[in-house]
């Protein structure tokens, strides 16, 4: 009876101490690289894309650049980096030497000067600028005459108050021009090919939440003077656009669900993102694990692979993610460091390399992949390329590398699936937390295993259940048995 | 109107009365049919448990630890697809922990609830009745436990039947087994349920103050022996 009682105080003790000293993982610092594991907990990770240059305004010929606030790279590789607050536009060639300065140009309405260019765009052979100092849209030719105007005069017809306010544009294959504006919620902007307002595009949803039904109530008691001071609940504007060379457009929104700022609009203003199996659950870009930091995306690219790269400008961490929005690097982040940044404004790619435009700094900062990023590159497009047999030597000696690559597994899995081996790929599968081709692969083990047991299967579950039967009918009667 | 009145009705319907008895602690080797009598003749089988005396601590203690055992297991043994758990972050003394604590307070809280309430029903019987009641739960969640090794994501619906079968099966046998217990009516052991759980939050609550102020005396004391040991007195 003692060693009973001594046994049941130990276990009640042991348990409420585990309970009240119990010990938390400690996640790692930010500062390092990181990655995620396949239950997006950050681990560490190895290096992927690492400076190979830094460019000052000396180094590309010009005085320095005072907030530059945007950079696009046209199809003959000229860098345009408009450089706001010397009110020009910088075009680079592909060496990164100056090829010719926009300051001025001249134009029919008599303003000849730019002012505080925020957005520039480049496409054949013509420049489009947004010029929002002076609240327009200008598209100039190679000897600097205006050839298109876009004032926003009919948006003015629909509402007095409106302020043209241009940020970031991009000119489809139609001509059509897309403007997007923090000052407007309605939408992204669309101009037709003659300059005209066709129509506010893809406008974000309100966020709606039990404080917004609660104000909404209260409404009904207010007097008018009263709603009026009300903070109104409008929807987020777009802060930056990207176009693919298939016309779908790339839009950042900031404050809106975890899932939506980033959007790829098709022409009629849908998403049409594919997210992976893994995101649909835990759909959130940036980082799975911002503490106090709210994800603000500052710009985004795509490249013609797919490929997505964003630039969060709370921390500035890029993120790049393939098609299917699997993350698969974080790199650079806040610092003094080459591959890190003070205030990220808008990133584009060159070849391999990404150009980071610092507005702070007045920076152009080249980020280069090296060998494990290069190789994990090829590796994806051996992937998505449908090329299964190649990649999985590939995907093998990234994870030499880095074996903590959930991406890695995950891709050797479906490569697995794909080749057939479908106990193999679930192995993998399950290292790489991919519950989709899970779900598929044992489905096939599963059709399998049943075609080469089938004779075993059947005659055990018929033997199963008499046995079954039977011990039951004995047991019964021994238990009710004196 | 017929429905209403027949809803009232039975809201005050109550098992045959019987005379109290107290629980005894024995074992006979027929007493093991009893959980299993459950699955066809709960009523008369709680019944039997209490007045004819045929229930066994025995059996209930080792349900009870079946139980929490199945708890543990779900979080650790459940196939990949539907084992939401992330199998480096389980903390096993917090399930073995939650699992037995559900069953201990909520005997607890019943029997406290329910003496104030002309409830007839001892601590014993109680436990008896919540730990008797567990079996389809044991029975369906181990079985779904096998099964999740079988179905893919679009089966998920029939794994999902056994979890709810066998937890809904043991809550619905929870409250005929306390109807029985302590002779209640239908409206009564409502009633008397939602005490319980009321009760039950106050419980935690104090629970928690209790943790916390066992933790700031822990950390007092721990540094006055430090302070003792580092100046040497």
């Amino acid at each position: 009876m003692m060693i009973k009682k001594f046994i049941s105080v130990t276990v009640v003790f042991v348990l409420i101490f585990s309970f009240v000293l119990g010990i938390n993982a400690s996640a790692i610092t930010k500062t390092d690289d990181y990655q995620y594991d396949e239950n997006f907990h950050s681990i560490p990770g190895p290096k992927t894309y690492t400076a190979s240059r830094v460019i000052y305004g000396r180094d590309m010929g010009v005085d320095g650049l005072t907030t530059p606030s945007d950079i696009f790279v046209d199809e003959n590789k000229n860098i345009y980096i408009a450089d706001s607050g010397n009110n020009r536009i910088v075009v680079l060639n592909s060496d990164y030497k100056l090829i010719r300065i926009i300051k001025s140009v001249s134009s029919p309405d008599k303003k000849n000067e730019l002012s505080d260019p925020k957005g520039v765009f480049a496409k054949d052979g013509f420049v489009y600028i947004c010029d929002t100092g002076n609240f327009r849209v200008i598209s100039i030719d190679s000897n600097n005459n205006v050839v298109r105007i876009v004032k926003g005069k009919d948006l003015m017809s629909v509402n007095k108050n409106f302020v043209f306010k241009p940020e970031k544009v991009v000119v489809d294959s139609n001509s059509n021009i897309l403007v997007a504006s923090t000052a407007v919620y309605q939408g992204i902007m669309r101009f037709d090919g003659k300059d005209k307002f066709k129509a506010f595009f893809a406008p974000n949803q309100v966020e709606t939440g039990f404080a917004t039904f609660v104000t909404s109530l209260l409404k009904k008691l207010f007097t008018d003077a009263q709603k009026e001071s009300l903070q109104k609940n409008l929807p987020s504007p777009y802060s930056n656009l990207y176009i693919d060379n298939e016309n779908f457009v790339y839009a950042i929104a900031e404050n809106v669900k975890d899932g939506q700022n980033i959007k790829k609009l098709n022409s009629s203003g849908t998403n049409i993102l594919a997210y992976s199996s893994a995101l649909e659950e835990n759909q959130t870009f940036g980082d799975y694990e911002a503490d106090d930091t709210k994800i603000n995306f500052a710009d985004i690219h795509c490249d013609k692979n797919g490929y997505m790269l964003a630039a969060d400008s709370a921390t500035q961490k890029l993120f790049l993610y393939d098609k299917e929005c699997n993350l698969i690097s974080i790199f650079g982040g806040s610092g003094d460091s080459e591959s890190q940044f003070s205030s990220i404004s808008a990133i584009e790619k060159l070849d391999d390399d990404y150009l980071i435009l610092d507005s702070e700094n007045g920076t152009l900062t080249v980020l280069s992949p090296n060998s494990y990023m290069r190789q994990v590159i090829v590796a994806l497009n051996y992937y998505q390329n449908g090329e299964y047999d190649k990649c999985e030597e590939i995907w093998k000696s990234i994870l030499d590398k880095n074996s903590n690559f959930p991406f890695a597994y995950k891709s050797l899995g479906r490569t697995q699936y794909h080749l057939g081996n479908y106990k193999l790929s679930m192995k993998y599968l399950k290292t790489g937390g991919d519950t989709y081709f899970y779900s598929l692969a044992l489905n096939e083990y599963r059709k399998e295993f049943v075609k080469e047991h089938f004779a075993v299967l059947l005659f055990g579950i018929i033997i199963f259940v008499v046995l079954f039967v039977f011990a039951v009918k004995k047991i019964k009667k021994f238990l009710l048995s004196k | 109107m017929s429905n209403l009145k027949l809803f009232f009705k039975s809201l005050k319907y109550k098992f045959e009365d019987r005379k109290n008895v107290t629980v005894t602690n024995g074992f006979e080797k027929s007493m093991l049919i009893y959980p299993f009598r459950l699955f066809t003749h709960p009523i008369e089988t709680f019944n039997d448990l209490k007045y004819e005396k045929k229930a066994s601590f025995r059996i209930a203690n080792t349900l009870a630890v079946l139980f929490v055992l199945l708890r543990l297991f779900e979080k650790l043994f459940t196939g990949y697809l539907f084992n939401k758990e992330d199998a480096k972050s389980i903390d096993m003394f917090s399930v073995i922990f939650i699992a037995a604590g559900i069953l201990l307070v909520w005997t607890l809280c019943n029997w406290a609830t329910c003496t104030l309430f002309d409830g007839e029903g001892s601590m014993g019987d109680i436990w008896i009745a919540v730990t008797y009641s567990l079996v389809p739960y044991i029975i369906f969640h181990s079985l779904s436990i096998a099964l999740s090794y079988f179905f893919t994501s679009s089966e998920a619906v029939f794994y999902n039947f056994f979890c709810v079968l066998g937890t809904l099966w043991t809550l619905i046998l929870v409250f005929l087994g306390l109807m029985v217990v302590h002779q209640y009516t239908v409206l009564k052991t409502v009633l008397s349920v939602l005490g319980t759980l009321l009760i039950i939050l106050c419980f935690v609550f104090l629970l928690m103050l209790f943790v916390s102020i066992f933790q700031q005396m822990y950390s007092f004391l721990l540094n006055i022996i430090r302070e003792v040991v580092v100046r040497r007195l």
